[in-house]
């Protein structure tokens, strides 16, 4: 039996599944897609693989985190020992999702991969540094 | 009939059954029997194929939650020799599962309602309306109690974050890929933020007068707090039209 507020590692890869869903939502319903366009995008939205209970912890996580950033503070003191760890795991998973998918510097949409060459959302050209 | 629930007085729920009526007494039900019923509930999610699939077993809990609260019952006929029930060894558990699992039913059925009154709501308070079945009246029928009213504070972010931390707490059982989510359920906290938001109530009494802080906290049913902070909890539907 796992204690799932307690698996920090079940809940990061609980969270990247999470980010990845919602990047591939957020660009299924772009403007003018057709319905067909918008069937098969909807196939390509990865499948959760983990334990319910590992989303639903997640879910927690991000609330706390949204209160974080919105400057409501919750004091460390107040935060539970396995809240604490939960929010490192969100900040480890977040790193990771950003590598894997980095903002255009011109407009700041997130790219499906790091090989684009140019960006969809301001057509901007990206340049290969050198090796 | 009264119109308020007598929180102090033992509840008689009466089950009718082939024309018949049997009587059964419960005493008060303590937090702590409440909080065994909670645990007791078996509620779980399975992740079939990438969807989730939930389940929801609570009669065990209920048939527990029965007979440790049963004090009597009547209507049923007895052994030769025994003039009271209280005379027969385990009557509770010979008493019908349909018959428990019918008081259990009807101690349990709260729910949320709309509100009674035309007022808009006070900034700084917060009212939650139940409607409920409580006990049968001195004519023996059960009624529902409607409009129940809870005054609370307004929750803090704090709280907020507790209902949101407690309500998220879950174990696995087979291993984090093709385990089953065991939800263990927020329903102590829920209890001890009624405790700490609570402020008045309307429809319940207290040896006949309307109680004040310490009353309600000391006296209200356990479910009844659970069910008043969880609908306190429960974000508000907006109001959506649909476009013509």
């Amino acid at each position: 039996m796992i204690d799932v507020w307690k698996d920090a590692e079940g809940v990061r890869m609980a969270l990247e599944e999470i980010f990845e869903s919602d990047f591939v939502r957020s660009r299924i319903h772009s403007e003018g897609a057709s319905p067909e366009t918008i069937e098969r995008m909807e196939r390509q939205v990865p499948p959760r693989t983990l334990a319910w209970g590992y989303y639903r912890f997640g879910e927690h996580l991000l609330h706390l985190e949204a209160l974080q950033q919105a400057g409501i503070g919750v004091a460390s003191v107040d935060l539970a020992a396995f809240e604490a760890e939960g929010l490192l795991a969100l900040h480890r998973a977040r790193s990771a999702f950003k590598a894997r998918h980095p903002a255009c510097t011109a407009c700041g949409e997130r790219q499906q991969n790091r090989f684009g060459r140019e960006c969809p959302g301001c057509g901007s050209k990206f340049q290969r540094k050198k090796a | 009939m009264s119109t308020s629930i007598e929180l102090k007085a033992p509840r008689i729920i009466v089950i009718e059954d082939r024309g018949k009526q049997y009587a059964l007494t419960l005493a008060r039900i303590p937090k702590k029997l409440w909080l065994r019923y909670f645990e007791g509930i078996l509620s779980t999610s399975e992740n079939q194929n990438g969807k989730r699939v939930d389940s929801f077993d609570s009669s065990a809990a209920r048939l527990d939650l029965v007979e440790q609260s049963l004090t009597t019952a009547s209507g049923y006929a007895l052994p030769d020799g025994k003039t009271s029930i209280d005379q027969v060894e385990g009557w509770k558990s010979m008493l019908p599962l349909s018959h428990r699992l019918g008081v259990a039913n009807a101690i349990i059925s709260v729910s949320a309602s709309e509100p009674s009154d035309d007022d808009p709501i006070s900034l700084g308070q917060e009212s939650v309306f139940l409607d409920a079945v409580w006990s049968a009246g001195d004519d023996g029928i059960m009624r529902k109690f409607k409009g129940l009213r809870h005054n609370f504070i307004s929750p803090t972010s704090e709280q907020q974050r507790r209902v949101s931390r407690d309500s998220s707490r879950s174990r696995v059982v087979g291993g984090s890929r093709n385990g089953k989510t065991q939800w263990l359920g927020a329903q102590a906290t829920l209890a001890d933020l009624y405790d700490e938001l609570i402020v008045s109530v309307e429809g319940y009494t207290v040896d006949g007068a309307a109680p004040d802080r310490e009353g309600i906290v000391e006296f209200m049913d356990t479910y009844h707090k659970v069910a008043a902070v969880d609908v306190l909890f429960a974000p508000a539907a907006p109001k959506v039209e649909e476009e013509a």
